[in-house]
Order: C-alpha cells, then sequence, then structure tokens
C-alpha cells in the first residue's frame, strides 16, 4: 500500500528539494553564491516585509494586548490574566463556542455525504463530467453575503419560494419559519452552507479518487466483490488521508463562520446562531472591548490549533 | 521590458493616487465638516453655503452620510484617529456615552440665549446633557405609533375612525381583524403583529408599552435596572398572549424586521401595525389609496399613554476647531427656514413644536398627530446604551417563543443588564 | 448494458444540476420582476413582463451609492492582485530558484500565514491600520488582502518556476544575463498559467470577503459591494427585496463571467489553494 502515494503526498514532499548545491569548482561560481543569497533576500523583501508588519506584528501583538486593558480611548493597563478569568464566566462567549461546535457538527456531513456522492459520481471517463463539475462548483464561486441573500429569499414565511412549494404540495399547512427556532434556523443556514461548499470538498475528494489505481477495482471485479463491497474495501482506506485532510478545512471553515450568520439570523433566535467569531465582532467593534476581544482571538487561535491537530493526528494514526 | 516599465510606473501612479486623500484647496475659507445618517442634511448644508455666501461670510460645511450601521464605528474611528468631524447629528440614543469620553463641545450658554430654547423637547435635550450642562441640541425626531388600515375596519364591522386605545381594546379588535379568507385553514389577514427582529425595534416599539404600564427598564438618570418589576413581566406577557392566546400576530412577526411589516400592512395583510414618522412619505408612494390613520401605542387600562423618543441630536466635537462656524450652522439649522423648507417638506418632523403648523403639514394633516405623542414620550438614558440591545433582544426573543416564561425572562434580561450598567 | 449506466448517469446529473441552479434561477427571475409582483402570493414562476425597476430602483438609491460600492470593490481587488502578483514573483522566483541556507524557514513562516485564521489577528489588525490613520480607505484593504492572499501566491509562484528546467536559467546567466532579466523574460513567460490561477484566486477571495471590508471601512468612499449589499438590505425601515436580489445579481456576476470563461484555471487554482493549506 505504499507504494500508492496520496496525491496529497506527491504535491508537498516531491517537489521539496532541499538545497542543491552546485558543485562547480569555478571560483566566479563561488562569488555568485553570495550575490545570490543577496538577490534572493531582495526577491524575498517585499513578502517578507507585508509578513512582518500585517502577520507577525499582529500575532505577537493580539496575545500582548490580552493581557492589558482600555485600548483605543484611555490608557492602555495591565491587567495580566484578568481578561481570561472574566472569559471563563463570560456565558456569551460559551453559548458562542457551543453554538459553534454545534453547528459544525450539523454541516460537516451535510457538505461531506453529498460530497463523496458527487465525486464518486463524476469519476467516469466521460467528457460531460467536466461541465457537471463546475455547475456543482459554481456556488462555491459567489460570496456568503450574496448566497445567504438569496437564501434568506427563498426561505422567507411570506414571500418564500420553498414554503409554497412545501404547501402546493401539501407537506405542510403552515408556513415554516425557517429561522424562527433554533435548531430550526441552524439546519437552515446549513443547508445554504452546504449547497455552497458541496462542490468545493466535492473536488478535493475526486481529485483523491483519481489518485486510486483503476487496477485495484480490476482485480476485485475479478475476485467478485460488488460495487458496495469495492467501495468500503478499496476506496474508503485509500481515500482517508483525502478526505481527513478535506475534514480539517472544512471543520476549520465552519469554526471561522461569520458571513452567513451575521446576514442570515443575525445571531438568533435568542443568540442561539451567534458564532464565536460574531461574538468576537461584537465585544471587539461594537463594544470596543478591545483587549476582551484580543483575549478571545487568542482562546480562537490555540481552539483551531489543536482541532486541526488532533484531526491531523487522528487521520495519520489509521495509515 | 519598456512596456512592462511603463505598464509599472502607470500603476503607481495610479496607486500614489489613492494616497492623496481630501485636500483642503481653498483658502482663508472656514471648512466644517457635518455628518448625518440623514441623506435630507445634504440639503441642509447647501442651503447654509448659499446663505452664507449671500451674506458674506467666508464659512461652507462640507456633508457626509453615514450608513445607519456605522454611525458609531465611524465616529469611534475618527474620533481616535484625531479626525472627527465638526458637527454630527447622531442618534440621541448615543449621546450619553459620548458626552461621557468628552466628544462633544459644552454649549450650555449659546443654547440657552437662542429664543426658541424653552420650546425644544425637553426628554431629548437631557440626553445630550450631563451634570447640568449641554452638549447638543435636538435635530430630528422619531416617534413610535400604531397605524391602521381603516378599510380594513371597515370590513371588519369595526368604526374606521375609532383606534384600539387600550391593551383590551387591542385584542378585541385585532380578533374581529384576524382572517382566515380563503378558508384554507391559514390565516391571511392580521390584526396585529409585533416588533422584533432587533434590539432597536424591542427599545422603539415595546418600551411603550411597558411605559404606559408603569413600568420601566432604567432609573431616569440610567444608574439602576429597573427591569424586573411585575409592570415589566405583565408587558412580556400580553405580547406573549398577543401571539399564544389571542392569536391576533402571526409567530413569525417576532423575526419581521421593520420592512416586513411595512410590506405587509401595503399588502393589506396587516390591519394595524408598529410604525413611526417615517413610513408616512413611503406610504404615500406606496399605497396612495391606503386609507390609514396614526394613534398613540394602545396602554394598558390603567396606564398612561407612551412613545419612543427617538431621532437624533445635533452637537460640535471638541475636536472641532471653530466653535463660531459651527455655532453658526447649528443655529441655521435650528432656525425655521431650514426646519420647515428642507426637512417638514420631506415630512421629518421639526424640533420646535411651534412650527408643526407649516404648510407642508397642513397638506399631511397625519404629521399633526405627532404632536400629541411627544410630550409623552420619552428615551432611557445609559453611557451603555449598546450593551443592552443585546440582553434586550435575548430575553424577549426567548419568552416570545415560548422558550421562557415572562417571568424568567424579564428576571434574566434584569441580571445582564444590571451586569451591563455595573 | 452501457447505455443504461450512461443514463442514469445523465438523469441523476442533470437532476442534481437543476437542484444547484434553481438558487441562482430564482434570484434573477425575482430580480427582474416588476416590483408589485414580487411580493404576490403565490409567486408566479416566470415574470409576467421583464422590468429592470429593481436594478433601476438598486442605482438611484441613496443618490447612486451603489455605483461607489462597485466601484471600491473594483479597485481595491485589481490594485490587490497587482500587489500580490509584484511581491509573489520574485518571492516564488527566489524560494524556487534562488535558495540559501535557511530559506525553507522562511518559506514555512510564509505558509504559515495560511494557517492561521485571519479573524483571530483583526483586533491588533485593527489598532495598526488605525495608528496608521488608514482606517476607512482602499489602503487599508489592500494592504491587508495582500498579506493574507499572498501565500498562495508564492506557493503557486514557486511550484511553476520548480517546473520550468533549472538548465534554461543557468544557460541564460551565463550568457551574462541578471537574474531578474531570467524571472521577467524567461521564467514569466512560461508560468502564467500560475499568474492566472493567483489572479483568479486572489480576485475571488477579495472581491467575496466581507468581515474586513465591515470592520475597516465605513464610509462610501470605501465600503465594497459586499458591505453596501448588507447596508442596503438593513437600510432604515425599507427592505426592498427587488433591489436586494438585484443587487445580489450584481455583486456575484463579475465572478460568475471570470469562472464560466476560466474554469480550468479556477479549478485547478482552488484545488492547489486547498492542498496548500
Amino acid at each position: 500500500m505504499t507504494k500508492n502515494k496520496s496525491i496529497l503526498d506527491r504535491l508537498l514532499f516531491d517537489r521539496f528539494h532541499l538545497l542543491e548545491r552546485p558543485l562547480y569548482k569555478n571560483n566566479l561560481m563561488n562569488i555568485k553564491i553570495e550575490n545570490r543569497c543577496l538577490q534572493s533576500f531582495i526577491f524575498l523583501l517585499p513578502v517578507m516585509l507585508f509578513a512582518i508588519i500585517f502577520f507577525f506584528i499582529p500575532f505577537i501583538k493580539v496575545v500582548y494586548m490580552s493581557f492589558f486593558k482600555g485600548a483605543i480611548l484611555g490608557e492602555s493597563v495591565f491587567v495580566s490574566l484578568d481578561n481570561y478569568k472574566v472569559l471563563l464566566e463570560d456565558a456569551g462567549f460559551w453559548r458562542a463556542m457551543g453554538n459553534t461546535l454545534i453547528y459544525t457538527i450539523i454541516v460537516t456531513p451535510i457538505i461531506f455525504i453529498p460530497a463523496v456522492f458527487l465525486a464518486v459520481l463524476l469519476n467516469k471517463k466521460i467528457k460531460s463530467v467536466k461541465f457537471f463539475r463546475a455547475i456543482y462548483f459554481l456556488p462555491v464561486t459567489i460570496s456568503f453575503v450574496v448566497a445567504s441573500y438569496i437564501w434568506n429569499w427563498i426561505y422567507s414565511d411570506i414571500y418564500g419560494i420553498l414554503n409554497y412549494l412545501l404547501r402546493s404540495l401539501h407537506i405542510i399547512d403552515n408556513p415554516i419559519l425557517f429561522f424562527g427556532s433554533t435548531w430550526l434556523a441552524r439546519f437552515s443556514v446549513s443547508i445554504m452552507v452546504g449547497w455552497k461548499t458541496i462542490g468545493f470538498s466535492m473536488l478535493i475528494i475526486l481529485a483523491g479518487l483519481q489518485g486510486i489505481q483503476q487496477i485495484l477495482y480490476e482485480a476485485a471485479s475479478i475476485d467478485g466483490a460488488n460495487q458496495w463491497q469495492k467501495f468500503k474495501f478499496i476506496t474508503l482506506p485509500l481515500l482517508r488521508p483525502t478526505l481527513t485532510f478535506a475534514l480539517i478545512i472544512s471543520v476549520a471553515g465552519s469554526f471561522k463562520a461569520f458571513d452567513h450568520f451575521y446576514i442570515m439570523t443575525g445571531g438568533g433566535p435568542a443568540r442561539s446562531t451567534e458564532t464565536i467569531i460574531m461574538y468576537l465582532q461584537k465585544i471587539g467593534f461594537e463594544y470596543y472591548k478591545l483587549n476582551y476581544a484580543a483575549a478571545i482571538s487568542v482562546i480562537f487561535l490555540v481552539l483551531l490549533l489543536i482541532i486541526s491537530a488532533l484531526q491531523f493526528w487522528a487521520g495519520r494514526f489509521n495509515e | 521590458m519598456k512596456k512592462l516599465c511603463l505598464m509599472m510606473v502607470l500603476m503607481l501612479i495610479m496607486t500614489s493616487l489613492f494616497f492623496i486623500g481630501n485636500v483642503q484647496a481653498e483658502k482663508g475659507v472656514t471648512t466644517i465638516r457635518v455628518w448625518d445618517r440623514e441623506v435630507l442634511m445634504e440639503t441642509t448644508v447647501k442651503m447654509f453655503n448659499q446663505k452664507m455666501e449671500g451674506e458674506g461670510k467666508s464659512i461652507r460645511a462640507e456633508f457626509e452620510l453615514i450608513p445607519y450601521a456605522q454611525q458609531v464605528s465611524k465616529f469611534m474611528a475618527a474620533l481616535a484617529a484625531g479626525n472627527a468631524p465638526d458637527i454630527y447629528s447622531l442618534d440621541l440614543i448615543q449621546y450619553p456615552y459620548f458626552t461621557s469620553i468628552n466628544a462633544f463641545r459644552d454649549i450650555t450658554e449659546e443654547a440657552k440665549a437662542l429664543p426658541y430654547f424653552e420650546e425644544l423637547p425637553q426628554q431629548m435635550l437631557k440626553l445630550g446633557m450631563r451634570e447640568g450642562r449641554i452638549y447638543a441640541l435636538p435635530s430630528s425626531i422619531d416617534l413610535s405609533c400604531l397605524l391602521w388600515n381603516k378599510d380594513l375596519f371597515k370590513e371588519a364591522g369595526l368604526n374606521p375612525d375609532k383606534p384600539p386605545a387600550t391593551w383590551n381594546e387591542l385584542v378585541e379588535y385585532g380578533k374581529k381583524l384576524t382572517k382566515d379568507l380563503d378558508g384554507d385553514g391559514v390565516t391571511d389577514q392580521w390584526g396585529f403583529a409585533l416588533a422584533g427582529a432587533s434590539g432597536g425595534a424591542y427599545m422603539f416599539w415595546f418600551l411603550p408599552f411597558l411605559w404606559s404600564n408603569g413600568g420601566a427598564m432604567l432609573s431616569d438618570d440610567g444608574t439602576e435596572v429597573l427591569f424586573n418589576s411585575s409592570q415589566n413581566i405583565e408587558a412580556v406577557q400580553f405580547w406573549k398572549d398577543l401571539v399564544y392566546k389571542h392569536k391576533i400576530a402571526p409567530k413569525s412577526s417576532i423575526n419581521w424586521n421593520s420592512g416586513d411589516r411595512y410590506n405587509a400592512f401595503v399588502a393589506g395583510k396587516l390591519a394595524m401595525f408598529l410604525g413611526g414618522n417615517f413610513n408616512i412619505l413611503s406610504l404615500e408612494k406606496d399605497a396612495p389609496n391606503l386609507d390609514y390613520g396614526i394613534t398613540f401605542i394602545p396602554k394598558s387600562e390603567s396606564g398612561q399613554f407612551s412613545s419612543f423618543a427617538g431621532g437624533n441630536l445635533i452637537g460640535i466635537t471638541t475636536q472641532s476647531k471653530y466653535p463660531e462656524a459651527t455655532w453658526e450652522f447649528i443655529k441655521f439649522y435650528t432656525s425655521g427656514e431650514n426646519l420647515i423648507e428642507v426637512w417638514a417638506k420631506q415630512g421629518v418632523l421639526p424640533i420646535r413644536p411651534s412650527l408643526y403648523e407649516n404648510k407642508y403639514f397642513k397638506i399631511r394633516p397625519q404629521y399633526m398627530e405627532f404632536a400629541k405623542f411627544l410630550p409623552v414620550a420619552r428615551a432611557p438614558y445609559s453611557a451603555k446604551y449598546n450593551e443592552l440591545y443585546d440582553p434586550m433582544q435575548y430575553c424577549m426573543e426567548k419568552a416570545l417563543l415560548d422558550q421562557m416564561s415572562a417571568e424568567d425572562a424579564v428576571r434574566e434580561a434584569a441580571e445582564k443588564m444590571e451586569k451591563v450598567i455595573k | 448494458m452501457r447505455k443504461d449506466r450512461h443514463l442514469g448517469f445523465y438523469i441523476t446529473n442533470i437532476g442534481l444540476t437543476v437542484l444547484f441552479l434553481a438558487p441562482f434561477y430564482w434570484a434573477l427571475i425575482s430580480s427582474l420582476k416588476p416590483y408589485n409582483e414580487i411580493l404576490k402570493y403565490p409567486p408566479s414562476f416566470f415574470p409576467t413582463h421583464i422590468s429592470i425597476e429593481s436594478y433601476k430602483d438598486l442605482f438611484t438609491a441613496g443618490e447612486g451609492v451603489f455605483v461607489f460600492f462597485a466601484k471600491n470593490s473594483l479597485i481595491v481587488s485589481s490594485l490587490t492582485i497587482f500587489v500580490v502578483c509584484l511581491i509573489s514573483i520574485p518571492a516564488g522566483y527566489a524560494f524556487s530558484k534562488l535558495k540559501f541556507p535557511g530559506i525553507n524557514i522562511l518559506f514555512l513562516a510564509v505558509l504559515s500565514i495560511i494557517m492561521v485564521p485571519f479573524q483571530a489577528l483583526l483586533i491588533p489588525l485593527y489598532t495598526l491600520i488605525h495608528q496608521m490613520k488608514l482606517l476607512d480607505t482602499h489602503l487599508a484593504l489592500i494592504l491587508i488582502y495582500s498579506t493574507f492572499f499572498m501565500p498562495f501566491g508564492v506557493f503557486m509562484m514557486r511550484n511553476s518556476f520548480d517546473s520550468i528546467p533549472n538548465s534554461i536559467r543557468e544557460s541564460a546567466l551565463i550568457d551574462g544575463a541578471s537574474e531578474l532579466k531570467v524571472m521577467i523574460q524567461i521564467f514569466l513567460p512560461l508560468a502564467w498559467p500560475g499568474i492566472v490561477t493567483t489572479i483568479i484566486y486572489v480576485f475571488m477571495q477579495s472581491w467575496n470577503d466581507f468581515i474586513i471590508a465591515l470592520i475597516f471601512t465605513s464610509s462610501k468612499s470605501a465600503i465594497t459591494l459586499q458591505v453596501g449589499l448588507m447596508n442596503f438590505a438593513t437600510a432604515r425601515f425599507y427592505m426592498n427585496w427587488g433591489m436586494i436580489n438585484a443587487g445580489s445579481i450584481i455583486a456575484m456576476l463579475p465572478i460568475l463571467i471570470l469562472f464560466i470563461v476560466l474554469q480550468k484555471y479556477f479549478i485547478k487554482g482552488m484545488l492547489a489553494g486547498a492542498i496548500k493549506e
């Protein structure tokens, strides 16, 4: 099985050559090596400047800020772990965490199961596959803002087409308030996110599928395996690295959810769909408690890191 | 290679154009920057500039429209960066906070010297005051009220000129106005709708119910939370009953924003709706044939009528370098010329009640009703107002979605509010 | 037997296609209905007559402020693309061909930008931008977008350059060309697929961004289309569904057109984008 390198491995590790030292004995070439260092440095300078000013320094600053109080208006006062202590007892914060977690748990299968299905469906050598692939990918290209408004309009209880269809088919009598109750709101938003993201996950899984060699399936056919057995014993295990990878991205994305909740539910009903980033934005940019928001940012960062690492470890573990 | 260089130079020029911000080219002219969330202020600014030119004064005003959602964030950013506008007409509810951080100039003497100072609405003025000093004057008024569809009243056999005045009457009339018109088992016409979907909506439309029953959210000076009271519980329970017990308001209206309610009213699907003076011009355009009336928000049997005094206050920021020029503008703004020819013309209530009898209002008598609401209207005073939206919305939603009893919701809201105020 | 299998394939896919495209269709149709027909119940599947009044309302509302939103989005996205290309092409070249001891650490450092969600850095970025007095400017957005989208560009360019044999470069150097010349005149033309992919990725990300634009801009001189659309939808007391649908269509049109024309690069780019994470 080790011969069968996953597409992930190939892309990451095969190109990653370590330093190649030219074995020239010519002195001129040796001078060129030093020049190369300087030139390299100049070529890299703009990128490094951006990275340092707008990434690394803020990265350090956010941790630093979380230990203070009073930024923007007024003097900054050192308060050590105070912000974190308040955080532990902040019902709003924990609620936001819970909401984000629940949402992630709901939306991930809504994205993945259809994505796997579609990827398997499109894993054929028919020409029109490219066309359908593009269709399913279309929602990925638009913004979450636009997608949210399109679906708000579909979900509307007064003018919405969905309620109309359901009522015409006599599936329901009264219009459904898609954002009227906690769980329904979560599912309604998740369905929209599913529509929007399935195409993306499908692509990744499709790439993974195409890395599995046909010979394996043919050998299994000879052994008398049926479609489902082939899927279970060949496809799934070989797809595991790709699935893990796609999962990590998807979960990370779900944790960062903001746009669609901001627009579709505003965090409601009763703060049940307010995600951690929404909470962060509220504390930082509506209440202007910047240091407290910095503490929330730090916790968020750590959390995301842990979850991604856990997923990575769990995925590797079963190889 | 040359083409590339040329392109890069062009791009560099384009880029550097963005470094060139506002260049104050005029020398010798004092330019004051005026911010407002109302588009109408631009007309005021134009008229002001014409007047200044006519009087030979070298003061000019410049207008910038601030989107409603960014009123606070933009101002905070500008204050912190040191480039606040000279004049800001801002939602009155934000003033307690901004006066607490010394963002606005003390204009007590100048204000009191105005001949019409006494007629300015006191409850609005209060929001721009701190410790007896005045930092802003009322600039526009928004009052919450009840609108009713006279035609639907007639159809239901109710007197079209007699709207409900009390909670009991609201229920009684509402029941007659809530109908299933096509017999499919689904209500098509509702008597009433709740006003929710945002903390601001609850403040503007629910608080008057609370107030009319004798309850309150905060003490007058904003230091104490008085939310946990039996009167408030009654008011919350009343709203709940409208949906679940009397069934005259759709459950979905909890999620309706002002636009949704307005649309339902215009479409004739809603007989009575909570709105304000800002609906009048839109109704003229969208439903010219709709015969409607305006009245107080119904009060509880033993209570008093109430309304929410919303709107803007206009103040001079402490960062402004032109105290005389800006006062010149404020004087012009509060003059009859501006208030009538610019604002009343477009249906905005003038902040000087003596000007209500103007030619534009004479052709729209609905506006005169608002003169009645103003004396009973009020607004809560708190420097932490922004943080009160959350507890209010959370608990109202929990109660109205029937996830919590009225008592629990009110108690929890009060606890959260206390945490904020503390 | 084969025809049967294909039939199932086509039926399933066409059915799914209808499902996937239905929301787009509904938004488009709703934007082309006359206003009173939009609010009609039961809703009509085809407009009685095509009306562009929603679009007219959209462009005249708030004294034509919508055009500013579009203009701002266009300026910010274009300049971001320019900046990202400008800085990631040399960087990709350096990471690919101009290696020195320790360069891998720098590469990992740049890639780590992708690992960290920018949302966690909004607070310090806000204080930084406001200290630089750049709040509510195009430049603020361009700087932030460039920082967070350039790692993709760097990765893409490095991969593209890697696939060009070193021998071409060495013979050019022996002939006396400078590295810069080699990069621009030889490698760039050969690596244009990577550049196109980068351009598409950066355009999509900056055009569709919401939270960064929301926090760092607030006036019509800088607000982008996504935030502007939200401002319209939450405008005081009046939500016009026709305008919102029209605005949504306009906001997604550029990216959809770009996608349809450049599908191949898009998908390749997204795959590479995912894998780099």
